[in-house]
């Protein structure tokens, strides 16, 4: 399944389109998984977490338009998982009021910062995890694999281009055609 | 001298350019406010993909975190509406 918009993919799921749940899942489930571990979610509450995220979903698209934008999908999701994360802990506290818990819970400004920073940074390897995703049913698995030694994972292009048994002029090439397509790909996607 | 190419700015990046060719980089470079900044965008921008990739074994991991808990595993939650 390629890249689908936000809406078609909650339309589907919400009729039992099993290709859209797996989408979901293979994509949100580990944003939402992240989120729950962060705020130290038990393997139970995670659980609780992930269909509580889900339910939520479905509530709000009987009373709201989503604008297909990633961006804003990525604020309302953002919204949900807070949400429900708070549910969670209020009922694992017992706290009477949201206001005390999430008073209590941004209470340390550095470590409520250190989330967002995670946050961010995880939202960011998704949308380039889509991308790359995207561009490998389009471009040669030898330049993706090329391009993610060299600039994902460090490796020396020179070692890169011994392992691929390639000149060293031919990884950079790779590379650079890689990289010219993510940029395009990226933009595509935020903008979708 | 014209400008340097992406391609040719990476290999200077990496030090992976000829001795005498990269003489001639560097002098360009100092002459040559828009490469210097071409330069500067691609050192960044690989700093940038770096961190995306230590991220990425961050969402891998929890990829399979999920997968393997059976979170969804039902398949389908109901909409709600029953709650
Ligand atoms: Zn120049």
């Amino acid at each position: 399944m390629g890249f689908v918009t936000i809406p078609s993919m909650l339309a589907d799921m919400k009729s039992g389109d099993d290709s859209a749940w797996a989408y979901f899942t293979r994509y949100y489930g580990p944003l939402i998984w992240l989120r729950g571990n962060d705020y130290h979610l038990t393997p139970s509450e995670q659980e609780e977490l992930s269909q509580d995220v889900l339910v939520a979903f479905f509530k709000a698209q009987d009373h709201f338009e989503y604008k297909p934008e990633l961006g804003r999908f990525r604020d309302y999701l953002r919204t949900v998982i807070k949400h429900c994360i708070f549910q969670i802990l209020r009922r694992r506290q017992k706290l009477s009021s949201q206001t005390e818990l999430e008073e209590g819970i941004a209470f340390d400004e550095n470590e409520e910062a250190r989330r967002e920073q995670a946050e961010e940074e995880e939202w960011q390897a998704h949308v380039y995890s889509l991308a790359l995703e995207e561009l490998g049913r389009e471009l040669k698995p030898r330049k993706l694999q090329a391009f993610r030694m060299c600039r994902l994972e460090n490796k020396d292009p020179k070692e890169v281009a011994k392992f691929q048994k390639v000149s060293l002029a031919t990884v950079y090439n790779d590379c650079n055609e890689v990289m010219n397509s993510l940029r395009e790909k990226i933009k595509e996607l935020s903008e979708a | 001298m014209k400008h340097i190419d992406e391609i040719e700015l990476e290999q200077y990046l990496d030090g992976n350019v000829p001795l005498i060719r990269r003489g001639l980089i560097s002098m360009h470079l100092r002459k040559c406010t828009l490469c210097a900044e071409r330069l500067e965008a691609l050192r960044k921008e690989r700093e940038e993909l770096l961190n995306i990739g230590q991220t990425m074994v961050r969402l891998v991991h929890a990829r399979e975190t999920v997968t393997q808990s059976g979170f969804y595993n039902s398949g389908k939650v109901s909409s709600g509406d029953d709650e």
